[in-house]
C-alpha cells in the first residue's frame, strides 16, 4: 500500500456532539486492511476542499470502523461535518505516533483535556477504564467553554459512575451549578484537587497550547518530570510524512516524530510556541 | 576516502546537497539534515511575501516517482531574515533559494537574503506547478532567465546558481542565458511536467492542485541528459538534481558533469540518513573500481 495515496472512506454514521462538533464513524470503502493506535491521526479530505489531520476518537477498530470527532473550524471542517451516512471522503494514514500507554503502566494516570482536545484523549480514557488494574489512580480533568462543549460528558459520567473523584470538569461559564463535578474556572485549578504524588504519575494532555503550557508548568512545579508529561501538538500539515518540513517544532516534525511529545522536548520552544 | 569538493569557492565535506523544498523550512530542520550527513543544504524557496501554498494533498507517489504541488508555502523574506540569522552556525554551507514572480521580486528577495550568512543563492526559474512562478510565470525563456539572473546578480555578492527546468534540447540555451546573466553555477533540474495522477475509484486527480511536478527515479534519465548537455555547453559548475537515490545514481550524475548532487525525493524513499548512505555507497563504489578522487569522476562520461 502506498502511504501517500489517498484511499476512500465511507461515512457509516454521524452523531452531533454539540453545536459545532460531530463524530463521524468511517470504514474503508475499497481496501480491507486498516489498523491504528490511539494518538495517531488520519488526513481526511474532500475533492477541491483540501485535506487536514484528525486524531482518532475511537479506541480500536470495531467491524472495520473507526471514529473521528471534528469541530467546525473553517471551510474544510464545515464541509466534512455536513457529510451524511453513505458519503465518501478521502483518507490517508494512519500517521504519527501513539499515546505512550506502555510507559503509563503501574503509575497514576492524569489526563487533562480542553475543548476539541478531549476527542483524541477519549480512547485513552476508555482504555484506562477498561484496564484499571494496570494503572494506579485515574484522573480525568476536562475543561471547555460551556457544558455543551464538554465532549462525551455523559459517556464519561456513565463510565466513571461509582469512581468518585475520577472525573472532574470545568467550564468557563456554568449553567447548571448543581453538578458537583463541574466547576466554573480553568482546568488547571483541578490539578490542585488531585491526590497523587506527581512523581509516581504520568500525564497526557491535549487542548489549546496555552492550556497545555499552564498544565505542564503547574505539574512541574508539583514535582512531575517534564518527560512524564505528554502533549499532543497541532501544526498545519502538508505532506504528513516528514518530507516537506512544514509541521516542524524546532527540528522535530509533528507529523512523524509526533503529534505526541514529552513536554521535556517541547519546553524550550514553549516561550515562542507553546 | 576524501569526498570533499569545491563549489564556486565553497567547501563541501561531500557532494550531497539537500534539494530545495524538502525539509528546508527552518534553521533547526536544516541542522537536522546536516547532522544526517548532507554536504550542504538548501532552504525551501523563499518569496517576498508569505505564501500558504496549494491545498492538500500536496504530495503523492506512484510506482516510478513522486508528484508534488506544494505551491511555494513559506513564511516570506522578512520571516526568513530572523529564521536564518545564524545559519552559519550549521556545520555545512547553507544555500538560500530565492523565488519571485517578477524579475524585480527575485532581486528583492536575493538582496534580503544576501545580508544573511548564507554560502550561496539559488534562483529557481523552473517550478512547473505554481501560477505566476517558473514555467507558469514565463520564467523559463532565455530572455527571462538573462534578465532575472542579471537583476539578482546586481543584488548579491554570494555565488549564484540558476535552477533550470527539466526540458528538451533548449536547456542548453537556458544555461547559456544564465551564464550571460552572470550566474556562477547551474542547478539542473527542477521537477518535470507538470504531471497528473488520478484516483480512479474517486474519478478525481489526487493532488489538491490536480497537477504537480514529477521527481524521483522517473526523472533521473532526463536530469542526467540535461546535465550532460549543459556540461558540454557552458563552463560553469553544475549541481545535478533529479531522482538520485543511491551512490550509483550520484556517480552517474557526476559522470554526466555534475560537481555536486541534489537529493530531494529520496529523503522519502530512504529517510534522512540517505545523505550518509549515498556517501558510503559512493566511497565503496570508488574503492571497488579504482577511483581515488571525485575529480576523476566529474564529466567522465564525456569522451
Ligand atoms: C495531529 C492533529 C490532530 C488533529 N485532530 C483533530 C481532531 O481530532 N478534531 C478536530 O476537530 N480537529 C483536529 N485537528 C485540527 C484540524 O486539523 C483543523 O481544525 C483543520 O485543519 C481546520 O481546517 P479547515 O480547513 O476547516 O479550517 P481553516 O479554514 O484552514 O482554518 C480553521 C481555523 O484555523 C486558523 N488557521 C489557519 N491557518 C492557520 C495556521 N497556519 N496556524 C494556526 N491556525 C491557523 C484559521 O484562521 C481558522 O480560524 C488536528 C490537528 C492536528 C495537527
Ligand atoms: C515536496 C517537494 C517540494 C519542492 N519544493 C521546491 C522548492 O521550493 N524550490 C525548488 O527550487 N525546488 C523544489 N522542489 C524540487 C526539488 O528541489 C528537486 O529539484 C526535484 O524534486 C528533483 O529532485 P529529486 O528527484 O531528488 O526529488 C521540490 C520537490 C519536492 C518533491
Ligand atoms: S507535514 Fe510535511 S513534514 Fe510534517
Amino acid at each position: 500500500m502506498n502511504p501517500l495515496e489517498p484511499r476512500r472512506a465511507l461515512v457509516r454514521e454521524k452523531i452531533q456532539e454539540n453545536r459545532e462538533t460531530y463524530s463521524l464513524t468511517l470504514s474503508l470503502a475499497d481496501h480491507d486492511h486498516f489498523s491504528y493506535r490511539p494518538g495517531q491521526f488520519n488526513m481526511l479530505g474532500l475533492p477541491g476542499m483540501g485535506e487536514a489531520p484528525f486524531s482518532f476518537s475511537s479506541l480500536h477498530l470495531e467491524r472495520g470502523r473507526f471514529t473521528h470527532t471534528i469541530r467546525e473550524a473553517g471551510s474544510l471542517t464545515r464541509s466534512i461535518c455536513q457529510l451524511a451516512a453513505g458519503d465518501i471522503l478521502s483518507i490517508r494514514g494512519p500517521y504519527g505516533n501513539e499515546w505512550p500507554l506502555e510507559k503509563a503502566k503501574g503509575r497514576h494516570l492524569i489526563i487533562v483535556g480542553g475543548g476539541i482536545g478531549i476527542a483524541p484523549l477519549r480512547p485513552v480514557i476508555r482504555h484506562a477504564l477498561g484496564n484499571g488494574e494496570e494503572y494506579g489512580r485515574l484522573y480525568f480533568l476536562l475543561g471547555a467553554r460551556t457544558e455543551d462543549d464538554l465532549l462525551f460528558r455523559e459517556e464519561f459520567e456513565k463510565l466513571t459512575a461509582g469512581r468518585d473523584g475520577t472525573l472532574l470538569m470545568t467550564v468557563d461559564r456554568g449553567e447548571k451549578k448543581e453538578l458537583s463535578h463541574i466547576r466554573e474556572g480553568l482546568v488547571t485549578a483541578l490539578l490542585d484537587e488531585i491526590d497523587v504524588d506527581p512523581e509516581e504519575s504520568i500525564t497526557f494532555t491535549c487542548g489549546p497550547e496555552l492550556m497545555m503550557r499552564f498544565v505542564a508548568r503547574q505539574l512541574i512545579q508539583m514535582g512531575q518530570d517534564p518527560y512524564d508529561i505528554f502533549v499532543s501538538m497541532e501544526r498545519r500539515m502538508k505532506c504528513g510524512i516528514a518530507h516537506c518540513g512544514h509541521c516542524q517544532i524546532g527540528a522535530m516534525y509533528v507529523c512523524k516524530d509526533g503529534p505526541i511529545f514529552p513536554y521535556g522536548d517541547i519546553k524550550r520552544f514553549a516561550d515562542t510556541m507553546l | 576516502m576524501d569526498l570533499s569538493i569545491d563549489l564556486c569557492g565553497i567547501k563541501l565535506p561531500n557532494p550531497t546537497i539537500l534539494a530545495s523544498g524538502v525539509l528546508g523550512v527552518s534553521r533547526c530542520s536544516l541542522a537536522r539534515v546536516a547532522s544526517c550527513g548532507a554536504g550542504a543544504v538548501t532552504t525551501k524557496s523563499i518569496s517576498l511575501e508569505p505564501r500558504s501554498g496549494h491545498d492538500n494533498p500536496c504530495v503523492v507517489t506512484y510506482e516510478a516517482g513522486m508528484l508534488n504541488a506544494m505551491g511555494y508555502p513559506n513564511p516570506g523574506a522578512e520571516a526568513a531574515r530572523e529564521e536564518f540569522a545564524a545559519v552559519d552556525q550549521l556545520p555545512v554551507p547553507v544555500i538560500a533559494s530565492a523565488v519571485g514572480t517578477e524579475p524585480e521580486e527575485f532581486a528583492a528577495v536575493a538582496e534580503i537574503l544576501t545580508a544573511l550568512p548564507f554560502a550561496a543563492t539559488e534562483i529557481p526559474v523552473s517550478c512547473p506547478h505554481t501560477p505566476g512562478f517558473g514555467l507558469m510565470g514565463g520564467h523559463a525563456s532565455t530572455d527571462a532567465i538573462r534578465r532575472i539572473t542579471s537583476l539578482v546578480r546586481d543584488k548579491t555578492k554570494l555565488p549564484l546558481f540558476v535552477k533550470l527546468p527539466a526540458g528538451g534540447p533548449e536547456v542548453v540555451d537556458l544555461a547559456k542565458a544564465a551564464r550571460d546573466g552572470g550566474a556562477d553555477g547551474i542547478t539542473a533540474v527542477n521537477t518535470i511536467g507538470p504531471g497528473m495522477v488520478i484516483n480512479i475509484e474517486a474519478a478525481r486527480p489526487v493532488l489538491g492542485f490536480k497537477k504537480g511536478g514529477v521527481s524521483g527515479p522517473a526523472l533521473r534519465p532526463v536530469a542526467v541528459r540535461c546535465v550532460y548537455d549543459i556540461y558540454e555547453a557552458v563552463d560553469l559548475p553544475i549541481i545535478g538534481v533529479g531522482g538520485i537515490t543511491t551512490g550509483r545514481d550520484a556517480i552517474e550524475m557526476m559522470m554526466a558533469g555534475a560537481r555536486a548532487v541534489g537529493i530531494g525525493s529520496a529523503v522519502y524513499y530512504r529517510g534522512m540518513d540517505v545523505f550518509s548512505e549515498v556517501c558510503r555507497e559512493i566511497r565503496t563504489w570508488m574503492e571497488d573500481h579504482g577511483y581515488e578522487s571525485l575529480t576523476e569522476i566529474v564529466g567522465a562520461a564525456h569522451q
